[in-house]
């Protein structure tokens, strides 16, 4: 069965050409616009990674990985936060909030791979 | 790309007219912190989604107005009526920007007015901004550098997870597995701090990993291996050779044996490093020497292993020794393994009926022995597939070239090995097949444009084992075959009715019926009649099977099923009319169960069994039973083309192993066996070819 990620971005425009690259590598993607839609689109289902960004309207990519957490049914989901924050104690903060690791935007779809693969077989 | 461009336009510019109305707002609220948020979130997005796009300028520029929106909403500045109109007129700016990011004379602007959004800030507040431009710098360098050095080393790795990194989602074993796809590696897992069972806790991580890793990229990569794991986890990287160290098996041995200790401290690793690299270098010479000496064998030793496979094998052939052997030394080695297999089943069977202990033991001795021995002996007749993929390669460059055709030629599973003689014979029918693919399948560049296809046509060759056969499956994104143009030509040449009803597949492995050509026009390369049947008839000669499958517009399909090897078959023990008798597992689907009755008072030889209508061959009966009285009767079904023909015979002894022997004169032109084989009781039983058995009696229209 194919792997489920879930997306969660603002930005019509990144959400839209990740799930393109996602997709065309053979993976199911749902797509979400923010943190609360998130929540609501995670809703008790399997999903096997959340990739998601940080600044977003409503809740924020770091609340987001926080109440995800809460859940027990999600407390090992990998999460990955895209940021375009490069400072490292910004990513401690999403390491600490429970996030499995980060990308740095901009990326190639190369890195996105690159990284997915850390976190994800 | 574009598309997300186009995506990102549109965007971009539904973001603006929200900036636009959140700064007028802001104008009459400057205090409203939602709208600054909001603001601050814009210009992060456009900056985040911009550079993706390839927007820098714009991003670069929104980046700055982010930093300043971020620092208003802190409170280290404040916002003023100035701040908002400057930022309303940027607005304008970068509404150009979307439409040319690249344009001289904005660049210029947009320079100016980063410029004025940085004097702000200074103003503002006493950070400067430098410290998260540098940032981004230095991510680059990091980038440029892992391309440049591309030297071997090998380092020592310790991994020590923390306790709880499970809790975050993090799975150690993958990143141990990236590891090991930098290069060669020993990996090795300490369990010692494993407690006991009732101590368990499920939740945290207890074990760790020591890995030696060979590899040609640069340290900043295996870094980048433990990137999100590195402020938690104990990690220890550390050169120990700027060489190779893993690429003999003497000292992998040796590291695993170091590794595997106890005490598998970086200190004793380093020893054993120490006394290898003196080893290494006094055997480099002789290492050149024996691999320039083991090339020239190697590409002796069938005249098919051009250079291609040495080059590709270089570095390994350096250990391996090969010995040059004539092909019919060969040949009798394995005849004899074949009469020794077969002796030897005699006295299995001898053994177990004098009841000695000692006698079984030694028998099964003797058959454990052997056994291994086939195997050898088998096994020194198989070859890569690529060897033939050589030829084939410059077949489709020189072809392609000739008919104005852009034609990639890629495979898969090469490695793939299979007996000799089925190589040499089957390389000439792949030849054929690949040339048709080019010559008919493969458009010219300019129609494949048109149809939306890339210029250039691919062509994929990929050799897997499936059960005891191996296949090759040639792919190609041509045009197709013309079902019409098949089916029409087959009724210009009696090949077939009009009133015939055949499925697609059975249309175009129409194609293989002696003298059919489809293509409209004959060129020099191929069509000329003989050219599908030939080799279906050189397949089926080596027990094989070949299937053709196409979709109209997307490309052809060519599958060649071939067994392992030709002397030897598994089968399926059966007696008919109780003459023994060896079905080829190969082709065996299933066995069934039925009744006598239900045979003998079937319409058309067609029996239904469990659901399922199966067309049968009555053997026993064709094979002119005498008494047709035996109770026992089973139904085998087989695979025939596409199809499941059920075969009638009587009882089911055993599964069977048989070393196909040729028949005598006498039954040369009686093409429904494939050969005989000597039983263990000294019998001969007959190998059936189900493909032309079903053949012989449909043509008879039995069926």
């Amino acid at each position: 069965m194919n792997k489920k990620i879930l997306i969660v971005d603002d930005s019509y425009s990144i959400r839209e050409s990740i799930s393109f690259f996602l997709t065309e590598s053979g993976f199911d993607v749902v797509k979400a616009i923010d943190g609360e839609d998130a929540l609501k689109k995670l809703d008790g289902k399997k999903y096997d990674l959340i990739i998601t960004d940080l600044h977003m309207p409503n809740m924020n990519g770091i609340e987001l990985i926080k109440q995800v957490r809460k859940l027990e049914q999600y407390k090992r989901i990998p999460m990955l936060l895209l940021t375009t924050e490069t400072l490292h104690e910004k990513k401690l903060e999403a390491k600490n909030a429970g996030a499995t690791g980060w990308l740095n935007k901009p990326f190639e779809k190369d890195s996105l791979f690159k990284v997915i693969k850390k976190v994800l077989r | 790309m574009e598309d997300f461009k186009k995506l990102f336009f549109d965007e971009a510019s539904d973001l603006l007219i929200k900036l636009e109305e959140s700064l007028m707002h802001l104008e009459d609220n400057p205090d409203d912190i939602e709208l600054i948020n909001e603001v601050f979130r814009i210009m992060h997005s456009l900056k985040g989604s911009g550079s993706m796009f390839g927007f820098d300028n714009l991003s670069k520029l929104t980046h700055d107005l982010e930093t300043l929106y971020d620092k208003i909403r802190t409170g280290d500045i404040k916002l003023t009526s100035d701040i908002i109109s400057f930022t309303m007129s940027t607005n304008d700016h970068i509404s150009q920007l979307l439409k040319n990011d690249s344009d001289e004379s904005l660049v210029l602007r947009t320079d100016e007015i980063k410029k004025h959004i940085n004097s702000i800030i200074t103003s503002g507040s006493t950070e400067s901004i430098d410290e998260e431009s540098n940032n981004t710098e230095i991510t680059d360098n990091k980038s440029r550098n892992s391309v440049s050095n591309s030297n071997e080393a090998t380092y020592f790795i310790r991994f020590i997870p923390n306790e709880d990194i499970l809790s975050d989602g993090t799975n150690p074993i993958y990143l141990v597995d990236e590891l090991a796809d930098l290069g060669e590696s020993i990996v090795r897992l300490n369990i010692d701090n494993i407690p006991d069972f009732e101590e368990i806790e499920y939740e945290k991580c207890k074990v760790s990993w020591t890995i030696i890793l060979s590899t040609e990229v640069d340290k900043s990569e295996i870094d980048d291996v433990f990137l999100f794991v590195e402020d938690d986890s104990k990690i220890e990287i550390v050169k120990i050779s700027e060489k190779n160290l893993l690429s003999n098996f003497n000292s992998k041995s040796t590291f695993e044996f170091v590794l595997n200790n106890k005490e598998n401290t970086l200190e004793n690793v380093l020893s054993a490093v120490k006394s290898l690299e003196t080893m290494l270098d006094d055997r480099s010479v002789i290492d050149e020497l024996t691999a320039v000496e083991s090339r020239v064998v190697s590409e002796n030793i069938v005249d098919e292993f051009e250079s291609v496979t040495s080059v590709g094998t270089k570095t390994e052939s350096a250990g391996i020794e090969t010995v040059k052997v004539a092909a019919n030394k060969l040949d009798s080695l394995i005849n004899l393994v074949s009469e020794l297999v077969t002796t030897q089943a005699r006295l299995v069977n001898m053994a177990a009926e004098t009841r000695s202990t000692e006698m079984v033991i030694l028998s099964e001795d003797l058959q454990h022995l052997s056994r291994q021995f086939r195997d050898i002996a088998f096994d020194m007749r198989l070859i890569p597939v690529q060897t033939m993929v050589i030829k084939f390669k410059r077949l489709v460059r020189d072809l392609s070239k000739n008919l104005g055709k852009k034609v990639n030629f890629t495979t898969e599973g090469t490695e793939t090995e299979l007996d000799k003689n089925i190589i040499t014979t089957i390389s000439d029918p792949i030849m054929h097949i690949i040339r048709n693919s080019i010559d008919h399948g493969i458009e010219l560049p300019e129609t494949r444009l048109e149809n939306n296809k890339p210029e250039a046509g691919n062509i994929h060759l990929k050799a897997y084992h499936s059960g005891t056969s191996i296949v090759i499956n040639i792919k190609d994104d041509g045009n197709g075959i013309d079902k019409n143009a098949v089916l029409k030509k087959a009724i210009d040449r009696n090949l077939i009715l009009p009133t015939d009803e055949l499925s697609d597949k059975e249309i175009y492995n129409l194609l293989m019926l002696p003298g059919f050509t489809t293509s409209e026009l004959v060129t020099d390369v191929s069509g000329r009649g003989v050219g599908m049947d030939v080799v279906r008839k050189t397949i089926e000669d080596l027990r094989g099977e070949v299937m053709i499958d196409s979709k109209p517009g997307q490309g052809s399909e060519i599958t060649i099923r071939l067994p392992l090897t030709l002397s030897i078959i598994d089968g399926l023990l059966v007696t008919i009319n109780n003459d023994s008798f060896v079905i080829p597992l190969s082709s065996v689907k299933q066995i069934y169960k039925v009744d006598k009755e239900s045979v003998n008072n079937s319409i058309n030889n067609i029996l239904n069994v469990e659901g399922v209508q199966f067309p049968f061959l009555n053997l026993p009966k064709l094979f002119g039973s005498i008494s047709n009285e035996t109770d026992e009767i089973h139904f085998v079904t087989v695979s025939y083309k596409d199809k499941s023909i059920g075969l009638v015979i009587n009882k089911l002894i055993s599964e069977y192993q048989a070393v196909l022997k040729p028949i005598g004169k006498i039954l040369k032109n009686n093409e429904i066996f494939a050969g005989a084989t000597i039983l263990g009781d000294g019998k001969v039983a007959l190998v059936l070819d189900t493909n032309k058995l079903i053949d012989h009696y449909s043509n008879q229209k039995l069926m």
